[in-house]
C-alpha cells in the first residue's frame, strides 16, 4: 500500500527556476528508495515539499493520507527528515536536545528521558551525551541528526544527503546505526545521495530526477542491466539522457 | 498544549543561560541614571520639576531604555536559533509555527519584567519610592514590559522576515533615539527647542514618560496613565501578531 503518492508536482523557485517539472512518486510502507540525479536535479525541492517544509505550485500529494500544505503539523508527527544542512543548536548537549524534541512531540518527561537514551543507545552517542553540540565531530553530529528524526518512531524516513563530508569509518558507522533501527521500526526511508555506493547498500529501488523531471524509476536491480556498479551504470544513463534530450 | 509550554519555556530558560543581553540593558540604564543625575541632578529645585527630585525624574529613561538591551534582536533564543539552522529543525516539530514567533518574544517581555523589577528595586534603595504604593509599582512594570514586547516584537518580524538577526538589532537602534527625542531630561515648560518640542508631541514615548512619572512621583495628570495604556497596548499586541504571522508564513 502507498504510503506516499505524488501526481504530477510542480515547483518554481522565486528566482524563476522551474525546479520540479510534474514529478510522479510512489512509495510502499517499509520501502526503501534512492533519489539520485545531479546537483540541482530538484531532489533538495522535492524532499522539503514531501515533508512539508516548502509548498508546491501544482499537482497531487498525499503522505500517509495527508496534503503536506495543509496538514504540515499532523505530517510531521509522522515522518522524520535529515536535513542536508547542520541545523543543530550547538550550546546545547545531545541529551537535553533528544529529550527536549521528545517533549515537542507531546511525550511526557519519563517518557522523554527513556526514548532520549533509547536513540543514544541506538547511534552510539551516549559517551558524548554531556558534550555541547557545537564540539562534536562531523560524523557524531551527524549521528545526533538521524536520532533526532527517529525518536517519535515515525513511519517515513527522509535522509537529504546523510553522509556528505563524512570519512569511510563515521559514513559506515552511521550505516550500522541506521540499517538496525530502521529494520526494528519498519520504516520507509527515502534517501538522496551522490553516493551511489550509499544508495546501492541502503535502497531496493531508485528514482533518477533529472532536471526536475523524474528519469527513470525501478529497482535497482533492473536498473543496473548487468553493469558492475551502480555507479558506472548512472553515469552512462546520464550520458544516455543528455544525447537524447540534446 | 504541553509541547508548546515546553517551547515557551526554552526561550524563558534561554534568558537564564545566558543573561548577557538582560545584563547589557540593565547596566546601560544604570549608566545613564546616574551619569544624568550626576550632571543635572541640581536642577530639580525648578517649578516645573513639581517638587519631583530629578533622580524620579529620570527614572522613566532607565525603565524605557532597558527594554533596548532586553528586548534587541527578539531575545537570544529567536537569534540564535536562526544563526545556527536550529530554526529548521523546530520547523520538523508538530507545533504551530506562529508559536516559533511568539515564544521569543513572550520570553523576551518576561525578560523586560524582571529587568525593569531588579532596576526598581535597585531604585528603592537609593530612595526612589511609589507615589501609589502597589499600584503604582505594577503600572510602571506593565509599561515596560509592553515597551519591550513592542520593540521585541518588531525586531523579531524583521528577523524572521530577513533571516537575519543583524537586521533586527538595527530596528532596536532605530528605535533608540526615540527614548531622547522627549521630555527626558527636562519638563515640557523648560525645553527651548521647537523642532524637539514638535517630534516629542508625536513621539509615542511622550505620553509614557508622563506616565511613569506620574506613577512614580504623582507628577502631571492620572489621564497619561490611560493614554499611555491606551497607546502601548495596541503597539504591542500589533507587534507581537505581526511577529507570530511573519513565523507562520516562513518556509524552512
Amino acid at each position: 500500500m502507498a504510503i506516499i503518492t505524488a501526481k504530477a508536482v510542480e515547483k518554481t523557485h522565486k528566482s524563476g527556476v522551474h525546479a520540479l517539472k510534474g514529478v510522479n512518486l510512489e512509495l510502499d510502507a517499509g520501502q526503501r528508495l534512492s533519489l539520485l540525479g545531479p546537483n540541482g536535479a530538484g531532489k533538495s525541492t522535492l524532499v522539503r515539499i514531501l515533508t512539508g517544509l516548502s509548498r508546491r505550485d501544482g499537482g497531487v500529494l498525499e503522505v500517509n493520507g495527508l496534503d503536506p500544505s495543509s496538514h504540515p503539523r499532523s505530517l510531521q508527527e509522522q515522518i522524520g527528515v535529515v536535513l542536508q544542512e547542520d541545523c543543530l543548536d550547538p550550546l546545547s548537549t545531545p541529551k537535553s536536545l533528544l529529550f527536549f524534541q521528545c517533549q515537542l512531540f507531546g511525550m511526557g518527561k519519563g517518557q522523554a528521558r527513556h526514548r532520549a537514551q533509547e536513540r543514544l543507545h541506538d547511534f552510539g552517542l551516549q559517551a558524548h551525551q554531556e558534550k555541547k553540540v557545537g564540539h562534536l565531530s562531523g560524523g557524531l553530529r551527524r549521528r545526533l541528526h538521524c536520532a533526532l528524526a527517529l525518536l517519535h518512531a515515525p513511519t517515513i524516513l527522509f535522509l537529504d544527503e546523510p553522509s556528505v563530508g563524512l570519512d569511510p569509518e563515521s559514513r559506515q558507522d552511521l550505516w550500522t546505526s541506521l540499517d538496525q533501527v530502521l529494520q526494528s521500526m519498519g520504516t520507509a526511508l527515502i534517501l538522496t545521495t551522490h553516493s551511489m555506493e550509499e544508495a546501492q547498500h541502503s535502497t531496493q529501488d531508485v528514482v533518477l530526477l533529472v532536471d526536475g523531471q523524474v528519469g527513470y524509476k525501478g529497482s535497482i536491480q533492473s536498473f543496473l542491466q548487468g553493469a558492475q556498479g551502480l555507479e558506472q551504470r548512472y553515469l552512462d544513463w546520464m550520458n544516455e539522457w543528455k544525447e537524447c534530450n540534446t | 498544549m504541553r509541547p508548546a509550554f515546553t517551547f515557551l519555556f526554552r526561550g524563558i530558560r534561554q534568558l537564564f543561560h545566558s543573561p548577557w543581553s538582560l545584563l547589557m540593558g540593565l547596566g546601560t540604564s544604570i549608566f545613564f541614571l546616574v551619569v544624568y543625575q550626576a550632571g543635572m541632578g541640581g536642577i530639580d529645585y525648578l517649578k516645573a520639576f513639581e517638587g519631583l527630585d530629578y533622580m524620579t525624574f529620570l527614572y522613566p529613561l532607565g525603565l524605557l531604555s532597558l527594554a533596548m538591551g532586553t528586548a534587541s534582536g527578539a531575545g537570544p533564543s529567536l537569534a540564535s536559533d536562526i544563526e545556527s539552522g536550529y530554526f529548521q529543525r523546530l520547523f520538523l516539530s508538530p507545533l504551530p509555527r506562529w508559536l516559533f514567533g511568539f515564544g521569543p518574544i513572550l520570553a523576551d517581555g518576561l525578560g523586560t519584567l524582571l529587568a525593569s523589577l531588579l532596576l526598581l528595586g535597585l531604585g528603592v534603595l537609593f530612595g526612589l519610592s511609589f507615589h501609589f504604593g502597589l499600584s503604582s509599582l505594577l503600572g510602571l512594570l506593565a509599561l515596560s514590559s509592553l515597551w519591550g514586547l513592542f520593540l521585541s516584537g518588531l525586531s523579531g518580524t524583521v528577523m524572521l522576515l530577513s533571516r537575519d538577526a543583524g537586521g533586527a538589532r538595527a530596528v532596536t537602534s532605530l528605535a533608540f533615539p526615540l527614548v531622547f527625542l522627549t521630555e527626558t531630561f527636562l519638563p515640557r515648560e523648560m525645553i527651548r527647542s521647537s523642532w524637539l518640542l514638535v517630534v516629542s508631541r508625536f513621539n509615542p514615548l511622550t505620553p509614557m514618560m508622563r506616565a511613569m512619572r506620574f506613577l512614580l512621583g504623582g507628577m502631571g495628570e492620572a489621564r497619561q496613565v490611560i493614554l499611555a495604556f491606551a497607546l502601548m497596548v495596541p503597539m504591542a499586541l500589533v507587534s507581537v501578531l505581526l511577529a507570530c504571522w511573519a513565523a507562520h508564513r516562513l518556509e524552512s
